[in-house]
């Protein structure tokens, strides 16, 4: 079962969560696919086994074959190509392309396009397999390509943490996608609230069982709590505010290191959320996804 | 001569576009007859992305040997400036921005 965590806003916590999940279930795997700012390798601590650095196809154009027919800029649907026939010249925005091959598809002059690799990130996999991280490159602008990448590494264990990316666009519905459930992590500022929003707009259109799990939590503050009401979702776990949390975090101590009490408290919600999942596959449906 | 200009609007009282790529209207120019060759609705405009690069290649097809408008992308820039076609930078009314552009190439 994958269980990805998410939030919508960054900085709620889902490092915090996800470390802690991985932590308390024995057995379980974490994969960091907040590959702009991959963390939870400071909190896991992974013996790290194997690093690849991965690589996209892009065409690398031959001007001695080229024609300057202008097929492969007309079809590419991400304009990533200009021909300007009249200079002999083929440019090429490396930025815009997707690898998708489609110029090489549509290309009649044989050898005119060749494939070559582009190395856009770097995956570390340690702790036998059971922890995977992924770093994109500074200067590439999508990394929707190295997290599907990365799904070739998924690890084998029975219980998969996925700590995704912030935000509500492509790389989080990527790594969203392939989860049994959605832990959206919020906390209960307005700015937080309103992401949270963005977030479930997204994992109920993707139909994925969720539930929220509310950082720095203070009794004094219901926004949350309303928050879930109003739109009919679970609080799964409220992590309370706490200045000992904080300093722990900063310095690289996990959530379950500075209070033991949260290992059963998260592996129950690991319990919680398999008899969701489980109720879901067979059909019995939450009322809220 | 041929110009291009990205516009407004579909006359030369219309203002040049605040963006280049995607400005609303895709305008010729003929400098020689002064008269409007084309003004079509952007169809490029909303694209998701490489945009600059599309309405580029536009140009570099309808055979235009200059481009008037607002600053340009970098993949304009640069797609324009390997095609060899110059952009002519203004802002206000496409009329004055015609009179400028002749006036600085002496036409």
């Amino acid at each position: 079962m994958k269980i990805a965590i998410a939030s919508g806003k960054g900085g709620t916590g889902k490092t915090l969560i996800s470390t802690a999940l991985a932590l308390s279930n024995k057995g379980s795997a974490y994969v960091d696919m907040d590959v702009e700012e991959p963390n939870g390798a400071i909190f896991i601590k992974p013996r790290v086994e194997r690093e690849l650095r991965y690589t996209v196809p892009i065409p690398k154009f031959d001007l001695n074959i080229c024609t300057f027919c202008g097929k492969c800029a007309e079809a590419c649907v991400y304009n990533a190509i200009s021909v300007i026939p009249q200079a002999k010249k083929v440019l090429f925005f490396e930025e815009l392309c997707h690898s998708c091959g489609v110029c090489n598809f549509v290309c009649p002059a044989r050898g005119a396009i060749v494939e070559v690799p582009r190395e856009i990130g770097t995956i570390k996999i340690g702790n036998g397999g059971s922890f995977v991280e992924g770093i994109l490159d500074i200067g590439v602008p999508s990394s929707v390509p190295l997290l599907s990448g990365m799904k070739k590494y998924y690890p084998d264990n029975e219980l998969i943490f996925i700590d995704s990316p912030p935000g509500t666009s492509c790389p989080v519905v990527e790594t969203v996608k392939d989860a049994n459930f959605v832990i959206l992590v919020t906390e209960p500022t307005p700015f937080g609230l309103n992401d949270l929003g963005l977030a479930l707009e997204v994992v109920r259109e993707l139909k994925k069982p969720h539930g929220i799990v509310v950082n720095k939590h203070e009794d004094s503050n219901t926004s949350a709590r309303e928050f879930a009401k109003e739109h009919g979702v679970e609080i799964l776990l409220e992590v309370p505010f706490r200045r000992d949390i904080a300093e722990a975090y900063s310095e690289g101590v996990p959530l379950v290191d500075v209070d033991p009490s949260f290992v059963n408290r998260f592996k129950e919600v690991v319990e919680y959320i398999k008899s969701r999942v489980g109720d879901y596959e067979s059909g019995e449906r939450d009322s809220d996804t | 001569m041929k110009i291009f200009i990205a516009a407004e609007g579909k006359d030369v009282e219309a203002n040049v576009a605040a963006r280049f790529a995607r400005c609303d209207v895709l305008m010729g120019y003929d400098t020689d007859n002064d008269e409007i060759i084309e003004a079509v609705d952007n169809p490029y405009k909303d694209g998701m992305g490489g945009v600059g690069v599309k309405v580029s290649n536009y140009i570099a097809e309808k055979g235009y040997e200059a481009a008037i408008g607002p600053h340009t992308g970098p993949n304009a820039t640069n797609a324009l400036k390997e095609a060899g076609i110059e952009v002519f930078t203004f802002q206000g009314k496409i009329k004055d921005a015609i009179k400028a552009f002749k006036e600085a190439h002496n036409l």
